[in-house]
C-alpha cells in the first residue's frame, strides 16, 4: 500500500506538471488567437469569452490532466490512509499532499462551474511547489504520538483545513489576475468582476470551515492539552489567518476597500496561510508535529 | 438681512467637531462605521502576529519579578537596545498588555453598536420586506426578464408564485391594478450575522468568566506513590498509583499514563487513569497528562538514627549547567535544604555516573554552599549531622490541573459563531421582485428582477427560477387556451 502510495504520488506530480504546461500553452495561444482578431461570444455568461478550437483544445487537456493528477492523488492519499491506519494528516508530507488535494479539489469545482481556467496559470504552479516541497520532507509513516492519538480530532480537525486551505489558495490565484488584468487589459484573463466574484466566492465558502479549523483545534487543545487557548503560535497563527479574511469580509462592503485594496489583503490572507501552514519553520510551540 | 447672523451662527458651528457639540452622538456615529471594525480587525491582527513573533515571557516568569528580570535580560541578546522600550510597549506579554485589551473592548463595543444599529433595518428585510417596486425598478435592474402572456394578472400572478415555489423561493403579494410580488429563500441568513457577531462577544464573556474564576497549575507533580495536595485547592489531592511510559520500536513515544486517584476532603472520589488524550476530571477540574521524569527516593538519619526524610524527590527542574534533571531537597526541622541532581540523560556523565545522584546542600541560615556529595544506591552518607541514603529510582507525573467554569459558555459561543457563519454565507438571504401589469388587449406583462449587486450564486439562480417561472406561465396559457376552446 506504501508503495502503491508513492507511485501514485509520482503519477499525479507528473500529470500535474502537464497539466500545467498544457494550461500554459491555453493561456498563450489564448492571447494569440485574440489579438489575431478573433472575437468570441462576449455574451456568453460562463467566465471566459469563446476561444477558437486550437486553444480550447489545449485547455481541454489542462483540465483532463488535472483531474488525472487529482485522481492519483486522491489514491496516494487514499493508499497512505490504508498504510497508516489513520487519516493522512500528521506530518508535513501527508498535509502537503492533502493540501494539493484541497487546492485542486477547490479549483476543478470552480473551473466546471464557472467555466474558469485561467486561475489554473496560478494555482497550478502553487500545487507543483507543494508537491515538490512534499519530496523534500519524509515521506515515511511514522506511529502517532501520543498528542495526535484522537482518531475523529485528527480526521476532522485536518480535513476541514485542507477545504479551507484549497478553497484560500484559489482566492489567492483570483486576487492576483484581478490586479495583473487591471482595465481588462488582458482580454485573454476572464473578466475582473468575475474574479472579485470568485475570490469573494472561494472565501464564502472557507472562512467558516476556517472557524471551525479554529475551534476545532480549541476542543482539542482542551482535551490533549487542557485549555482551549494557550496563544501557541500555530494556533495564534490561525487566528491571525482568520481575522484577515474576516477583515477581507468587511472591508468588501467599504467604500475605498472595495477593488485593489481587497485583493489586496486576499494576497496577505494567503500569506498568512502559508505562514500558518509552514509555523514550526519560524516558531516553536506546541504543535511541534506540524 | 436679518437672517445674516443666523447664516454665520450655523457657519460656526458647522467649523467645530461634532465631538464636542455632541459627544455622545459623534461616538455612536463611529462605532457604527463598518470601516472602524475594519481597522480594529487588522490592527488586532497584526498585534496577534507580533504576539507570534516575538518572544513572549511565560505566565509564570511575569508573576515574579526576579524572574522577569532575568528573563528580561536574556531577551537582550535577541532584542539588543530594543528591549526596555519593547518592555515599556509590552510587547513581551502582548496577550495581557493594555493596549491590546483595549482593541478587544474597542471592538466588542463597535460589534454591539453596530448589532443595535442595523437591528431595525434587518428586521425590516427579514419581517416585512418590501413588496411592491417601481416599473422603473424593473427597467433597470442589472438582472431582469419579462413575459408577455396571455392570461389575465392575478392568474399570471397565480402562476409565477408557482414557478417560485417550484424553485425554493417563499413569495409575498401585493394585489392592485397590477400584481407586485416579492420573493426570497434563506431570509433568516440575514439573522446569522447576529448570531456570528455577538457569539464573540459571548466568547469574551465565557474567557473572561475562565480569568475571574478558573485557575491552572502548569505543572503539578506528583511522585510514584505519593498524595499531593492541589496549591490552588488545597481540599483536593491526589495520589499517583503508578506511572507508564511506552515507545514504539521505531523510537517515537506511544503513550504516557499515570494511574490517579483523587480525594476531595481525605474521600476518595475518583480514580482513574489520565493520558495525553483522554484527561481526568472532577468537579470541573481536569487532570492533563503533561510531562514525566525521574524520582530519586531519599532517606536521610538522624545522629541516633531515627529517619526524618524518606521521599521521593521528583527531578522535574534542570540545572543551569550541564542540562542535568534536578530536585529540590528540604528537610523541615533541619539545618538542610539543597538539590539532588540526576546524570545527564543521553550522554556519559562523568561527574553524575549512571546510578547515582549528587546531593547539594546549603546551609539554610547562611545560603552558602555546605557539601557536595555523591550518593550511591543502598549506600550511607555523611552530611551536615544527618546520614543521607539514596534507596531506588522511581517516576513523577507532571499534570496540568485546569479549573476553567467558563468553558461551556466558549462552546456554545463557537457553536453559535459557526452556526451563524454558515447562515450567512452558505445560505445568503436572495430576493427577487416581480410585476404583473395588465395589458389593453387582456393579457399581461410580466417582468422578474434580482437585487442589483453581483452575486454569481443569485445570477445562477435566477435563471433558473426565470425557467420555472416561464414554464408555469406556459402551462397557466395552455390551460387557460384549453378551457376555451372546450366552452
Amino acid at each position: 500500500m506504501y508503495s502503491l502510495s508513492q507511485y501514485s504520488y509520482v503519477a499525479s506530480f507528473v500529470a500535474l506538471a502537464l497539466a500545467a504546461l498544457a494550461y500554459a500553452s491555453y493561456g498563450v495561444t489564448r492571447r494569440r488567437a485574440i489579438l489575431a482578431g478573433f472575437d468570441g461570444d462576449a455574451t456568453a455568461d460562463v467566465g471566459e469569452r469563446a476561444v477558437p478550437a486550437m486553444p480550447a483544445s489545449l485547455g481541454r487537456w489542462g483540465t483532463i490532466l488535472t483531474i488525472n493528477a487529482f485522481v492519483f492523488l486522491t489514491g496516494a492519499l487514499g493508499f497512505r490512509w490504508i498504510a497508516a491506519g489513520h487519516g493522512p494528516f500528521s506530518n508535513m508530507y501527508e498535509f502537503s499532499l492533502s493540501f494539493v488535494w484541497g487546492t485542486l479539489a477547490a479549483h476543478l469545482y470552480f473551473e466546471f462551474r464557472y467555466g474558469l481556467r485561467s486561475l489554473a496559470i496560478l494555482v497550478l504552479p502553487v500545487c507543483l511547489a507543494m508537491l515538490g516541497y512534499a519530496a523534500t520532507v519524509s515521506s515515511k509513516i511514522d506511529p502517532l504520538v501520543p498528542a495526535l492519538q484522537n482518531s475523529t480530532l485528527l480526521t476532522v480537525h485536518v480535513a476541514v483545513a485542507i477545504a479551507a486551505y484549497g478553497a484560500f489558495a484559489l482566492s489567492f490565484a483570483a486576487a492576483v489576475l484581478y490586479l495583473v488584468n487591471r482595465q481588462d487589459r488582458f482580454t485573454w484573463l476572464p473578466r475582473r468582476a468575475m474574479l472579485d466574484e470568485v475570490g469573494y466566492k472561494a472565501v464564502m465558502f472557507a472562512f467558516p470551515m476556517m472557524a471551525l479549523v479554529v475551534i476545532l483545534g480549541a476542543v482539542w487543545a482542551k482535551v490533549a492539552w487542557g485549555q482551549y487557548w494557550s496563544w501557541d503560535p500555530k494556533e495564534t497563527a490561525s487566528l491571525v489567518t482568520w481575522l484577515i479574511y474576516g477583515g477581507y469580509l468587511h472591508a468588501r462592503v467599504i467604500r475605498g476597500w472595495k477593488g485593489d485594496r481587497s485583493a489586496y489583503l486576499l494576497i496577505i490572507g494567503f500569506g498568512a496561510v502559508l505562514f500558518t501552514y509552514f509555523g514550526n519553520y519560524f516558531f516553536s510551540g506546541l504543535h511541534s508535529y506540524g | 438681512m436679518r437672517s445674516m447672523p443666523a447664516v454665520q451662527q450655523r457657519g460656526r458651528v458647522a467649523s467645530t467637531s461634532p465631538w464636542l457639540t455632541n459627544p455622545t452622538g459623534q461616538l455612536w456615529h463611529t462605532l457604527t462605521s463598518v470601516r472602524l471594525a475594519l481597522i480594529l480587525i487588522l490592527l488586532i491582527a497584526v498585534a496577534t502576529l507580533a504576539g507570534t513573533l516575538l518572544n513572549q515571557v511565560p505566565g509564570s516568569v511575569a508573576a515574579d519579578p526576579a524572574a522577569y528580570s532575568e528573563w528580561l535580560h536574556n531577551a537582550r541578546d535577541r532584542y539588543g537596545a530594543f528591549t526596555p522600550l519593547m518592555d515599556r510597549l509590552q510587547l513581551f506579554h502582548v496577550f495581557s498588555s493594555i493596549w491590546f485589551r483595549a482593541l478587544i473592548a474597542l471592538l466588542v463595543a463597535n460589534i454591539v453598536v453596530c448589532t443595535v444599529n442595523r437591528w431595525n433595518s434587518i428586521r425590516a428585510a427579514v419581517f416585512v420586506p418590501r413588496v411592491r417596486m417601481n416599473p422603473a425598478y424593473f427597467e433597470r435592474a442589472r438582472i431582469r426578464s419579462a413575459f408577455s402572456v396571455n392570461v389575465d394578472a392575478p392568474a399570471a400572478a397565480a402562476a409565477v408564485r408557482q414557478g417560485l415555489r417550484s424553485a425554493g423561493y417563499r413569495s409575498l403579494a401585493d394585489q392592485g391594478e397590477s400584481v407586485a410580488l416579492y420573493a426570497d429563500r434563506f431570509r433568516f441568513s440575514r439573522l446569522g450575522t447576529f448570531l456570528t457577531h455577538l457569539s464573540l462577544v459571548l466568547l469574551l464573556i465565557g474567557a473572561i468568566m475562565g480569568r475571574i474564576w478558573g485557575w491552572k497549575d502548569d505543572q503539578f507533580i506528583v511522585a510514584q506513590g505519593a498524595t499531593q495536595q492541589l496549591p490552588l485547592a488545597k481540599d483536593i489531592s491526589v495520589k499517583l498509583e503508578q506511572f507508564q511510559e511506552e515507545w514504539y520500536v521505531e523510537g517515537p513515544p506511544k503513550d504516557f499514563e499515570s494511574d490517579l486517584v483523587i480525594y476531595d476532603n481525605g474521600q476518595e472520589v475518583e480514580r482513574g487513569t489520565t493520558r495525553v488524550n483522554s484527561p481526568l476530571s472532577y468537579h470541573g477540574i481536569t487532570f492533563n497528562q503533561a510531562f514525566y521524569g525521574q524520582v530519586a527516593v531519599i532517606e536521610a538519619r538522624d545522629a541516633s538514627g531515627n529517619v526524618v526524610f524518606n521521599e521521593g524527590v521528583p527531578l522535574a527542574w534542570t540545572a543551569s549547567q550541564g542540562n542535568r534533571p534536578m530536585g529540590i531537597l528540604d528537610i523541615p526541622g533541619t539545618q538542610v535544604k539543597g538539590y539532588v541532581v540526576g546524570p545527564e540523560p543521553g550522554t556519559y556523565d562523568t561527574a553524575v555516573p549512571l546510578g547515582t545522584v549528587r546531593l547539594e546542600l546549603y546551609d539554610r541560615s547562611t545560603g552558602q554552599l555546605a557539601a557536595i556529595e555523591s550518593l550511591s544506591r543502598n549506600q550511607d552518607v555523611q552530611a551536615e549531622g544527618l546520614t543521607f541514603r539514596f534507596l531506588r529510582e522511581s517516576q513523577f507525573t507532571g499534570l496540568k490541573v485546569v479549573k476553567d467554569p467558563g468553558v461551556n459558555v466558549v462552546w456554545i459561543a463557537s457553536g453559535l459563531m459557526v452556526l451563524g457563519l454558515v447562515m450567512v454565507f452558505w445560505f445568503p438571504h436572495r430576493r427577487l421582485w416581480a410585476l404583473c401589469t395588465p395589458r389593453a388587449d387582456g393579457g399581461t406583462d410580466v417582468s422578474l428582477a434580482a437585487a442589483s449587486q453581483r452575486d454569481l450564486g443569485l445570477e445562477r439562480d435566477f435563471e433558473q427560477v426565470s425557467a420555472k417561472v416561464r414554464r408555469a406561465l406556459t402551462r397557466r396559457q395552455r390551460e387557460e387556451k384549453g378551457g376555451v376552446d372546450h366552452v
